[in-house]
Formats: structure tokens, sequence, C-alpha cells
């Protein structure tokens, strides 16, 4: 058993949450706009108290290392890297878009339990907006555990969830992509040709999968957002997924800590170098 | 038995005042991230500086967006090295103390992020300090002796700040300021002006050290304003005008003159103004610090001056001028002893009238 201790500081809601393995025990978020930095202690702090733990007692840290807003992430970093090394426990960095997929699977369930057993394969498609007009998007399909032979090579699979008595991995389907969102549509075009999610390199295709899309560009971008969802039957729009939270954090966390995945130096995830003074 | 158990209590409390105060330091409100452990608010046990001079120096003067993600980047490697060296345990530090104010909100909130977890893990009082009274204190940890009120200046890229200290060493007021660019600054642009390189400062004092400073007579700006504050944004513009009227100033073999002349003007300035607040204030002492602190013409003005005004001058040896976590540490001491922590749910500010 493990204690886990998790922070989304990415966006503008700040929250942070306590589970045990897969189990989340309490979370404190603020849906509002906050002061991160004014609150990331006192919510850390409510979370642990909440679970009846204290920092002595968490054993893996994650923090959701963006893209994302910038001043959030780096004091999100900044405060788990260093509890991390105080504690002499192991943190994990996740990407966003790992973060989201995640939240998008646990929160869709049914829809996802309803796929699969029809046999349709189902396709995550958390779309960031990363500012300049961009969205920061990736894809991930969701196989039975047993199924799975690959998983400990490739290392794609970011969390795993149970759907009724089988356990079911969230894998990511190729890499992380940036597209302005004028061509986002064209650019899902080409992963989804004639219902087919094709990732070439991986020579991986899932034939007519149920598309989920959530992620904070339906926010920004919302008739960019509602154009591609109505180019395809096979789209769906969860608009409530915009913003992540921490208890994914620790999802994702966990399955790191129990795939023993080489820890890294905490830092930010940017979409772009910066360039100063423009290009 | 009452009064047995009250001398108890003295004695304890009596124990404690000699026990050693670690004070843990935390910096990086602008470009350099920076660690330290100070004993008693005297002893420098380790003093770590991870400088982002050379990733600046290509863009002529510091980028917050480059220097916030560096901070993020070595953090942690910076204080764990300030605490390796300094040899003492993490569980004997008594207090973090971490500039919050002002500077690069990009770059104050790294380190007051890890100050913030340090305290909470460890349960120790947090101390956020203004950037400004640290650098004042890297006077009073080299001379921890110094007693009574005094005038404090501020010189460096990003401030030119007059401090008047009184008797309890904590409570400071700001009497003048620079109304536009700091002196450090005006230093920079001149050096990227004249391309002779990055940070200015040292630059422009090295290459003076060959020139006639009085090859021209700049002017000394608001020298005579009543107040104590400073410009140097004119002075620049006028280093500028001069040398687009006559072109040859801007030949090589003239620019020693030429730079010599304008740090001339600048120290006459800073040293004239701080001597004066000096007398208006009534008081003995003038501590000068910054990285300005470290130009040779200033140090040597004011040592000339303060000495035939009966004046003593404080300045940190140079290695204690630039931006560092002892000052930070020493002044977190002072605030330690009079219990002045700081909420776990303090912010950042850029400035410090916020």
């Amino acid at each position: 058993m493990m204690n886990i201790l998790g922070i989304d500081s990415s966006s503008r809601n700040l929250s942070a949450a306590v589970s045990r393995d897969d189990k989340l025990l309490s979370e404190v978020i603020n849906h509002e706009s906050s002061k991160h930095m004014v609150n990331i202690i006192k919510f850390t702090d409510k979370a642990l108290r909440r679970a009846g733990l204290s920092i002595k007692d968490v054993d893996v840290f994650g923090v959701n290392l963006g893209p994302g807003d910038f001043t959030g992430t780096r004091i999100g970093a900044s405060v788990i890297k260093t509890l991390s090394w105080v504690e002499k426990k192991c943190a994990y960095g996740i990407n966003s878009l790992d973060v989201h997929a995640v939240m998008c699977a646990f929160k869709n369930k049914n829809t996802i339990a309803k796929n699969l057993l029809n046999g349709r394969p189902v396709t995550i498609a958390p779309c960031l907006d990363v500012k300049r007009s961009e969205v920061y998007f990736s894809f991930y399909g969701i196989s039975e555990d047993e199924n799975d032979v690959c998983h400990k090579s490739e290392k794609k699979i970011i969390a795993s969830m149970i759907i009724g008595a089988k356990k079911y991995n969230i894998k990511r389907i190729g890499d992380y992509h940036l597209a302005n969102k004028d061509e986002l549509m064209e650019k899902f075009n080409i992963f989804f040709e004639n219902e087919v999610l094709k990732i070439q390199s991986k020579e991986i295709a899932h034939v007519n999968p149920a598309v989920i899309v959530c992620g904070s560009s339906y926010a920004s971008h919302r008739s960019t957002m509602l154009d591609l969802i109505r180019s395809s039957s096979s789209f769906i729009l969860d608009k409530r997924l915009l913003y992540s939270q921490a208890r994914y954090v620790n999802l994702c966390s966990y399955f790191n800590a129990l795939e023993k995945v080489e820890l890294k130096n905490l830092a930010p995830v940017y979409v772009r170098d910066f360039v100063p003074f423009g290009n | 038995m009452k009064n047995g158990g009250i001398l108890n209590i003295m004695s304890i409390e009596e124990k404690e005042n000699k026990k050693d105060i670690y004070i843990l330091g935390i910096e990086t409100s602008c470009d350099d991230t920076c660690a330290s452990m100070v004993k008693n608010g005297s002893v420098i046990l380790s003093s770590v500086v991870s400088s982002q001079d050379e990733i600046h120096r290509k863009y002529g003067g510091i980028v917050p967006e480059i220097a916030s993600r560096k901070h993020i980047e070595v953090i942690d490697i910076i204080i764990k090295e300030a605490i390796n060296k300094s040899g003492i345990d993490i569980s004997c530090i008594n207090a973090v103390s971490v500039t919050n104010r002002p500077g690069l909100i990009g770059s104050l909130l790294v380190g007051v992020g890890a100050a913030k977890a340090i305290c909470y893990a460890r349960n120790i009082p947090l101390i956020a300090v203004n950037h400004l009274k640290a650098h004042i204190y890297s006077n009073v940890l080299a001379h921890p002796n110094i007693r009574g009120g005094f005038i404090g200046l501020v010189v460096s890229g990003g401030h030119s700040s007059l401090y008047l200290m009184d008797n309890d060493k904590c409570s400071m007021k700001l009497v003048g300021q620079t109304v536009d660019d700091a002196v450090g600054e005006a230093f920079d642009k001149i050096a990227r002006y004249l391309n002779l390189g990055y940070p200015g400062g040292p630059i422009i004092d090295k290459l003076s050290k060959s020139g006639n400073s009085d090859y021209i007579d700049f002017p000394r700006p608001m020298i005579n304003s009543g107040d104590f504050n400073f410009s140097f944004s004119g002075l620049k513009t006028s280093l500028i005008y001069r040398t687009k009227k006559d072109k040859k100033l801007m030949h090589k073999e003239n620019i020693p003159d030429l730079v010599a002349s304008f740090q001339k003007a600048a120290v006459d300035v800073l040293v004239e103004k701080t001597i004066r607040a000096c007398r208006k204030y009534g008081m003995d002492k003038i501590l000068v610090s910054g990285g300005v602190a470290a130009n040779s013409r200033l140090r040597e003005e004011f040592t000339k001056r303060c000495s035939s005004n009966n004046i003593s001058v404080y300045i940190p040896p140079l290695s204690m001028c630039m931006d560092n976590a002892a000052m930070v540490a020493c002044l977190g001491y002072y605030e330690y002893l009079k219990g002045n922590f700081s909420s776990l749910d303090v912010d950042v500010y850029s400035r410090t009238d916020q």
C-alpha cells in the first residue's frame, strides 16, 4: 500500500489530493481562479488532514507538469520537488495531456464500458489550449490488461482502471501533437482516415473508434472544437472536462510508482522553446 | 514548588538563548539561484550561487521567462548543495528565510515555493523578506557589531534606493529611489549601446580605469532636486546624444574616456545624495550594497568622501555585493530573534509597495 499526495496547479483551478493506491481519500479543489501561491500549502495540508495523514505518511508525490499556466505549473513543481526531497520520497511529474486522458476515462466509464462491450474501441483525445491559437493534443486507447502484451516495453500506459471485473489500461497512442486551431481538423483527419485511427509509426489501428474529446480548447476555441465534433459521428465532446484535477495526477503517479518508472528532474513541460523578442 | 517551576522554565529559556541559530536563506528574485546556511546571523557556513549570466549575455540583459525556466530546473540542487556544504543536518535548521519581494514574479515564486515546502515538511517558521533590505544586511553580516541607525544605499541592476534605518535594525524607511532607470541598468544599457558586452557594470568599471574621467562633463541629474531621488535615464540619453553629435567619441581609443566620465557622473550623484541624506537624518553611518557596490570608483569615492565628513562607511566584500542568499539568511536571523514569522500563505510581489 502506498499513500500518494498530488498537486495540480497547471490551470486556473488549484487542487491537492491524497490517495491510497488507486483509491481517493481526499481532494481539495478550487473551481474559481485562485492565487495558487497563496493557497498551495493550505490545500495540501487540508487534503492530508481530511485523509487523516501527515506529510510523513506520504510515500509518493505527484504533480501536473503542464503544459499549462506557466506560473501555476512552476509553483506546483517547486513545492512538490522540494517536498519529495525533504521527505526523501519519489516524485513523478505527469504531462497535462495524460492527466486529462485519465480524467476523461474515469468520468466516462459508462460510455467506455458500453462501447467496449459492443466490440467498439474507444479513443480519448484531450485538446489543450496552449495560447497563440494553438492546440496541444494526443490520443489514448483503452485496452484490456490481459491482452496488453507489450506494455512493459512500450511504456506508454499511463494508468489503469477497473470496469466491471476487468482491468483496463489507458495507453497513449503516438506522440503529443501541436497544431494551430485552424489546422486542427486537418491534423485530426490525418489520424482518422476512413474512421480508423492510424498512427503510422506504431502500426496501431483502431477501427471505427468512439472518440471522446475533452480539455480546455473547448473553453477558448469553442467554434473550432464544435466544428471538429460535427465533422464525424464518431466524435463525442465532453464539455465538462476543461481543467485537470489532482486526483488523476495521483492515479498516474500510482501507476508510475508500481511500474518503477525512472525518476526525472521535475521541470515544467513547454510546448515551444522560448524565443525572446519574438521570432 | 511554583518558584521552582518558573526557574525551570527560565533555565530552559536560557539554554535556548545560548543555542546556535541556523537559518537557511533562499534568494531567486532575479536571475541567480542562491541558497545559503548562516549561523547566528554572522557565520556563513555555505553560500551557493548559480549564476545565469552566460545565458542572458547574448540578449544584453535579463530575459524574465528564461530566468524562471532556469530557476525551477536547479532550485532543489542548489538548496541541497547549500545544506550539504554547511555540514548542518536539515533537522537542525531553525527557520527558512526567503526573498518574496521585490523582483521578477516568475523567479520569486520558485524560491518561495521551495521555502514553503521545507517549512511545511519540517514544521519550522518561514520568514519572507524584502530583497533590498537583505542587500543592506550583507553589511550587517560582514560587520555584526554595527549598532545604531544608518543610511542604506542599495545600487544594482534593478534598484537605486536610499533607506533610513532606525536603531532597532529592523524598521526601515525608504527616503529616495530612482525615478526611472536603476544605476546598474543604465550601465548595462550604455554597455549595450557601445557594444561592450553584458553585464555592463564590471566592463565599464574596468575600461574606466584607463580613461580620463574629466574628459566629458556629463550632467549630474537631480543632484539639486531637494529630495533623495535619483535619475539615470537622462544621463544615459546625454551620453547617446554626445556620441551622435561627435562620432569620434565612439572610436575605440575614446571609449575609456567616455565611459569613465559617465561613471564619474553617476557615482558623484550617488555619493553626494547619500551623504546629504546621512546629514539630514543625523546619522553617522552609511551602508552601501547591491551589485553596483562592487564598482571600484563608487567604493573609492564613498571611502574618501565619508572619511572627510566623519561618516563611517560600510561596503561588503565583492562576493557579497551581488545577489546571494547569505544576506537573506542574515536578515532572517534578526527577524527570527524578533519572532517576525510569515504565514505559509504568503504571496510574491514584484514591487515593495504592494
